[in-house]
């Protein structure tokens, strides 16, 4: 359990750091980036403790709020995301399935694609409505949400499928 | 008791998340700008240094941006020499110093950019930032190396701004809507006004000088049981587009600052 672990704590370090410094750069105007430090988030394991999954994802939404100036944005997306995961796994992978670990190499890719939108959207969705400006700009949230959430799950995609390809 | 006990545990997970989602909307919703500040101060510590490390090999890439800007802004000073305006150190001896741009936010309700420069550079709180194009903030934490600075695309900060032509004063304020435009309240209905006419600073702080361009008026509301106007300004400086400001030293500012005070506390 341990030595698992250990990954898990290098991305919740890494991932931030690599997305201030790599995927904050594709800013699609209108400071549209893609969200990859999602993956955390996603490839945690299923089966460890849910609480302490909860307050993992609060803290990594925190140091993502530092890193962004953001203010408790990051973390109460993420929180929102880690809480609603067991739903997303059992409506993604089916109640048969139960708590399954979502391992990269064994779930096809297009079940973790779905999996993904599914962490994307929730995140996205309260990213933008607790971070809206004013409720006058509902066209251009919606329009944030939509394509800030096609942008990330493309990317989250595209890693996914290079680390696939680069294990086997 | 022991049913209690059961349910807690059983819903642990609904529990927990209540409570962290409730911190963070205490965190969003703060009001007080000080414990912004804070937190803030936290992000230049850790952010700016990644930021800056960034921009130092992305400001090669917009090296053409760049030069495009400089020349526009050549183009107003030029201007501004040429038909012989009045500059705001005519009276006082203003003073700027160039600060890079490291980071900024648009999309947020209270954004910050965040500068390469700080104590080390003489900047100080309450310093304004500005272009030749217009004003862009207010410094508002400073480190050693990196300051931070109150966009002006952030709802805390409030501006004492004028009309160009009849130097009716009013409070600019940024609504949370498109961030090219900001609102000019408590003009009075005394003051003639016309869509496209220039909003200048007030110069009634120590913050910004007076008469440095801000925007045009877009659009004013003029409604009958109120006896000022709602006036829509469009920016003259593109808030998403910046790359170096200039922070401006008041020459006075303490002075000014010490004889308020003790006027307030009279």
């Amino acid at each position: 359990m341990k030595s698992r672990s250990f990954p898990f704590i290098a991305y919740f370090f890494l991932l931030p750091i690599l997305q201030v410094m790599v995927f904050n750069q594709f800013d699609l105007g209108t400071q549209l980036v893609p969200h990859v430090t999602l993956l955390f988030l996603v490839f945690y394991p299923t089966d460890a403790d849910q609480t302490f999954y909860l307050f993992a994802a609060f803290l990594y939404g925190l140091y993502l709020d530092i890193l962004h100036s953001t203010m408790g944005l990051q973390a109460a997306a993420c929180v929102t995301a880690a809480f609603l995961r067991p739903l997303i796994i059992t409506s993604v992978f089916g109640k048969t399935h139960g708590y399954v670990n979502v391992r990269l190499q064994q779930t096809p890719l297009l079940a973790l694609s779905a999996y993904c939108l599914n962490i994307v959207l929730i995140h996205h969705l309260v990213y933008y409505v607790f971070g809206v400006s004013s409720w006058t700009q509902w066209l251009r949230i919606i329009q944030q949400f939509i394509f800030g959430s096609l942008f990330t799950l493309l990317f989250l995609i595209a890693i996914m499928f290079l680390m696939r390809k680069n294990k086997q | 008791m022991q049913q209690l006990v059961n349910a807690i545990i059983r819903f642990r997970n609904g529990l927990v998340y209540i409570l962290l989602i409730s911190l963070c909307i205490f965190l969003l919703q703060q009001s007080s700008a000080y414990h912004r500040s804070l937190i803030a101060n936290v992000s230049i510590f850790f952010g700016a240094q990644f930021s800056d490390l960034v921009n130092s090999f992305t400001s090669y890439t917009n090296l053409k941006e760049t030069n495009k800007r400089l020349l526009q802004e050549n183009q107003i000073l030029l201007n501004q020499i040429l038909f012989e305006e009045k500059l705001p150190s005519d009276t006082l001896s203003y003073s700027s110093i160039p600060l890079q741009v490291i980071r900024n936010s648009i999309i947020n309700s209270y954004n910050y950019i965040t500068l390469k420069g700080g104590k080390n550079s003489r900047v100080k709180n309450e310093m304004g930032l500005v272009t030749a194009q217009g004003i862009v903030g207010v410094v508002q934490f400073v480190q050693p190396r990196y300051a931070q600075a109150i966009s002006i695309l952030n709802k805390d900060l409030k501006i004492n701004a004028k009309l160009k032509n009849s130097n009716h004063f009013g409070s600019l304020t940024w609504t949370g809507d498109e961030p090219n435009e900001m609102k000019l309240f408590d003009v009075p209905k005394t003051a003639t006004i016309k869509i496209g006419d220039t909003i200048q600073t007030g110069g009634m702080s120590t913050i910004f000088p007076p008469n440095l361009p801000i925007g045009s008026i877009s659009n004013f509301v003029d409604d009958p049981s109120k006896s000022f106007y709602d006036i829509e300004i469009s920016l003259f400086q593109d808030m998403s587009n910046l790359g170096t400001v200039f922070a401006i030293d008041h020459p006075l500012a303490e002075e000014v600052q010490s004889v308020q005070q003790s006027a307030d506390e009279k």
